[in-house]
């Protein structure tokens, strides 16, 4: 398992939290354990680099926080997409995908 | 971009919250990720440690958090400035004396720099002064100026300028200072003054308004009408300050002048002397305007200063080739030998002599070596300090800091002793420019503006910072460099302090040695400059001699001056315990000018290029014995030498040398230019005297031509009285008898002629004591400098000594082996200390006299000294590592 993982590249990070963030507003377990579980366990998330990714979005003005209760019934910090985070993650997500595509196109060229 | 703003605020402001919160929110992860593995049926405690293995470090994801939060610069900052504050109160002894030793360094440098910003730097009291400017150039040879620069030009020259010159907004000239410009003021005490006589165009020009009353106007200048606008200082000692001043008058060289203002304090121009101005017309010397004579030196002739206010936009440079083309018409059209050869357009600014420019540039430079030796002995504290701390830094860098982040905590640590020493310097500096300006010689200019103002301020606050850097940097990055883990391996409690460190601290303490010996090099060369001119014969016994200036009043008849000069001389000469008295036309205001004689019996006449420094001077009673002077060959003048009998003159060695080296002198006969010159009769020489050095033991001699008074007609109002016993029991006395001679007389205090000689050295006194007092503490702070490395360093190998100790090395072995440490690095800072200092001393130049800036004395003087400072720096530590008991050194862990 432990081989099958891959380091994400920087900036990335930013990019996945985004989208994870869009479908409903998360606490920070829940989103390194959403992001695993979407990618088969090939993206896992450290904390040592998740939760200062969270406040660096929070502070840029994409994602806002507040305090609700969780699933297993406990203060948590939920952070939710604002409208600037939800442009953001379109222009992000829309030159991820050219930039990939590109790069698969470079790689798989005969 | 708010968001942003209001967000690092809030993690600011709130900074405890912020804080909770972020705890809560990574227990909560912890907590739910714990709980995750329970429920995949691994027991509590597999699933704690699984846990906290993936969790890593606690710390350091919070400090990232508190990173991308943004607030970490001000956060850390008031952390770290806290941290600092309680870690310098824990080690009250390195903070107090790291604070002191810094104190005064800055104290020194702030100090040192308010009379730099006072006297060179702030800008002049008058309007726009950057558009304000003066002329000078380069004399003729062979004009009567024996210094190449001069100002002054001809009334003439002035008004071609005025009306040629397009650059210029308006131009006004004055009666340059000194000379015709010194007025006599009677009405009460009467005394001696400088007045500024002005042009019409000088008050609105300057742009200053009086603060009471008006100045004059063209016309009042055209009709020569006697008004005058008063100094602050003489408005003050006259009139009381008073309004009623205005409308009143004022009796200047004998006739009424009427008070029409009063300038602010701050106007002192052309210099602090003046204590009025008046119009240009009023001067006694404006009705002798006669055409050029070609035959008188330009000082006669050329008495006029100029200053000028460029017009808006117009550069210097585009001044100076309008001066150009102007000065080269007239010398076309107008030929003048009294010209100046060119002329410049120079900025109007303090004018320093050169003396006291490099004094204050010396000064200022040595303050800053104190600064630097400072620096780096605090550096050096810092550092030993730092080898105890080790641990401490290995231990935060364990939980996660950051080196970067070690550097800035070390860092402001730094700081704030900085700031504070800062503080503390500042106080010194305070008490610092009160001595300064209290001792300092009365002669440079605005020097009592020094003070601690805005931009001093500014400047101690950026010294202190500077210092931080300079001694903080080094360490901060030795320190946090060392590897974290070799200190926590090594058990020592107090770490060994690596290599690397113990090179930093031994090169600290050889550039403070360096130092010391550029200043104390500089120091003992002015040392033995002072004592060189000390030491040269004035050419006259200066022992129980008083001294007095009797001036007569402006308007006061010829025989009545000569009446008062004879009547004075003999009542003096009654006084009980006078041994001799006589009396000369200028005893030390001479400034000798370059002067040739007219003629010499049986040679061609001299031509101008051969002039060189030449005074004529009349003399009476008894002067000659009064001074002390010996008489080398023929005679002195007697009774018998009347205005009708031969004209004859004494002259001294240097004149005699001059026209007749290898010939007797006596007999000669010469024509001068001035008073007896007129006439063209021969004035034969009667006898040498000695070379007398009136003027200051440290000017070049000049030629001294002595008349006799009464064929020379002059006054002679400097009185030389030689006393048998103490002078100073006859200073009251002397004063009476005079006084009662006379109530209109104006009197000088009366001087000894020990202490007339004594304020002539008082630039070059107060220059050496300062800069020997700098250059002592630079040699005190670096023997603390080496005593602390050696200390250290015997404290560090204790163990090490120990061992040879128990191996049979003797005390003295171990004394031997720390003092020879201790030389070895005071050599190294010696030896590039003498490197420096031979190529820095020649800039000390004029300041030095009668030694070579690489003096040898001085150079083995400063070696010996400082080599013994640094035995006796090492022997404390050696003699505690003599006295190390080996059992016990290698008890110790």
């Amino acid at each position: 398992m432990a081989e099958d993982r891959i380091d994400l590249p920087q900036g990335t990070l930013d990019l996945l939290i985004l989208k994870t963030l869009a479908l409903e507003p998360q606490h920070g377990w829940a989103i390194s354990e959403r992001i695993q579980q979407i990618s088969r366990d090939v993206l896992q998330v450290q904390q040592g680099s998740l939760y200062p990714a969270l406040h660096r979005l929070e502070r840029r003005g994409w994602i806002k926080a507040h305090w609700g209760v969780s699933e297993n019934n406990r203060k948590a910090k939920y952070y939710a997409l604002t409208r600037t985070g939800r442009k953001q993650l379109e222009t992000d997500a829309d030159a991820w995908r050219k930039l990939s595509t590109a790069v698969a196109q470079v790689l798989d060229m005969a | 971009m708010l968001t942003d703003l209001l967000h690092r605020l809030r993690a600011l402001v709130r900074r405890k919250t912020v804080e909770r919160e972020l705890n809560d929110e990574l227990r909560f992860h912890f907590d739910r990720q714990v709980e995750k593995y329970v429920e995949a049926g691994i027991t509590r405690d597999e699933a704690i440690r699984r846990s906290r293995m993936e969790f890593g470090g606690i710390e350091s994801v919070k400090e990232e958090c508190r990173e991308a939060r943004g607030v970490m610069a001000i956060e850390t900052t008031v952390q770290d400035l806290r941290y600092a504050v309680r870690t310098l109160r824990k080690s009250p002894a390195f903070s107090v004396i790291a604070a002191v030793t810094l104190a005064l360094g800055i104290g020194a440098n702030t100090a040192i720099f308010s009379v730099v910003e006072a006297v060179m730097l702030r800008a002049l009291p008058y309007r726009d002064p950057g558009r304000l400017v003066r002329f000078e150039g380069d004399a003729p040879h062979g004009s009567g100026i024996e210094s190449g620069v001069d100002s002054s030009v001809t009334y003439g020259d002035f008004a071609a300028w005025k009306s040629q010159s397009l650059a210029f907004e308006d131009m006004a000239a004055y009666y340059r200072p000194g000379g015709y410009a010194r007025v006599t003021l009677t009405g009460g005490e009467p005394e001696t003054v400088q007045g500024g006589f002005v042009s019409a165009e000088f008050f609105p020009l300057m742009g200053v308004s009086p603060m009471v009353g008006r100045w004059f106007t063209s016309e009042e200048v055209n009709e020569r009408e006697r008004v005058v606008v008063l100094s602050q200082g003489l408005w003050m000692r006259r009139f009381g300050g008073s309004r009623d001043a205005i409308g009143n008058s004022l009796e200047i060289d004998g006739e009424r002048a009427r008070v029409i203002g009063v300038m602010p304090v701050t106007f002192q121009f052309p210099n602090r002397d003046v204590q009025f101005w008046m119009p240009v017309s009023t001067n006694r010397s404006w009705g002798e305007m006669v055409p050029p004579d070609t035959e008188h030196s330009r000082g006669y002739w050329a008495r006029w200063y100029v200053v000028g206010r460029l017009k808006s936009g117009v550069t210097i440079e585009r001044a100076q080739a309008e001066m150009n083309a102007i000065h080269e018409r007239l010398q076309r059209e107008a030929p003048d030998p009294n010209r100046l050869s060119n002329m410049r357009v120079v900025p109007l600014r303090v004018e320093l002599s050169e003396n006291t420019r490099l004094a204050i540039y010396v000064l200022f430079a040595a303050v800053c070596c104190v600064l630097l030796i400072a620096c780096s002995n605090v550096a050096n504290l810092v550092l030993a300090r730092g080898a105890g701390r080790e641990r401490e830094m290995a231990v935060r860098t364990a939980l996660g800091a950051g080196r970067g982040r070690l550097v800035r905590q070390l860092f402001t640590e730094s700081a704030v002793l900085a700031l504070f020493s800062g503080g503390l310097g500042l106080l010194a500096a305070t008490l610092g420019i009160r001595a300064l300006v209290a001792y300092a010689p009365a002669d440079i200019y605005r020097l009592d503006e020094a003070g601690i103002d805005s931009g001093v301020l500014g400047f101690a606050m950026g010294v202190s910072l500077l210092a931080a850097i300079l001694f903080g940097l080094a360490p901060a990055w030795t320190i946090a460099r060392a590897s974290a883990n070799e200190a926590l391996k090594s058990g020592a409690r107090g770490g060994t302090g690596t290599a690397g460190m113990a090179r930093t601290r031994g090169l600290l303490v050889v550039v403070e040695f360096a130092l010391s010996v550029l200043l104390l090099t500089g120091a003992g060369l002015l040392v033995r400059s002072f004592l060189a001119v000390e030491a040269v014969d004035p050419g006259f016994r200066p022992e129980r001699v008083l001294t007095m200036n009797v001036a007569m009043p402006g308007g006061t008849s010829d025989a009545r001056r000569h009446e008062v000069d004879e009547q004075t001389l003999a009542r003096v000469r009654a006084i009980p315990g006078v041994q001799a008295v006589g009396a000369i036309d200028g005893l030390f205001d001479v400034q000798p000018r370059d002067f040739g004689v007219r003629a010499i019996d049986g040679r061609a006449a001299e031509s101008r290029t051969k002039w060189a420094p030449l005074t004529w001077t009349s003399i009476r009673g008894d002067y000659m014995h009064a001074m002390g002077a010996r008489l080398l060959r023929g005679r002195l003048f007697t009774e018998l030498d009347g205005p009708d009998s031969p004209l004859v003159a004494v002259i001294d060695e240097s004149m005699a040398r001059r026209y007749w080296p290898n010939e007797d002198r006596v007999g000669k006969r010469i024509k001068g230019f001035d008073q007896r010159g007129k006439d063209d009769d021969w004035v034969t020489v009667i006898g040498v005297v000695e070379d007398m050095r009136r003027h200051g033991r440290e000017q070049k001699l000049a030629a001294h031509v002595y008349e006799w008074y009464k064929q020379s007609g002059a006054r002679t109002p400097d009185l030389v009285v030689r006393t048998a016993g103490d002078p100073k029991a006859l200073a009251g006395t002397l004063r009476n008898v005079v006084r009662g001679l006379d109530r209109t007389a104006i009197l000088s205090p009366v001087m000894t002629l020990e202490q007339e000689l004594s304020d002539q050295l008082a630039p070059r006194r107060f220059q050496t004591c300062l800069l020997t007092l700098f250059s002592l503490m630079a040699v005190m702070l670096a023997s603390v400098g080496i005593y602390g490395v050696m200390h250290y360093s015997v404290a560090q190998r204790t163990h090490e000594i120990g061992v040879r100790m128990a191996l049979g090395a003797r005390p003295e072995n171990v004394v031997r082996m720390v003092i020879g440490q201790g030389i070895s690095l005071a050599a190294t800072g010696l030896g590039a200390g003498m490197a420096g200092a031979w190529w820095l001393t020649r800039l000390l130049g004029s300041l030095l006299f009668g030694v070579t800036a690489t003096d040898p004395v001085t150079f083995g003087t400063v070696a010996v000294l400082l080599t013994l400072v640094a035995i006796l720096a090492s022997a404390i530590p050696a003699l505690r590592a003599a006295r190390v008991d080996p059992m016990t050194a290698l008890r110790c862990d």
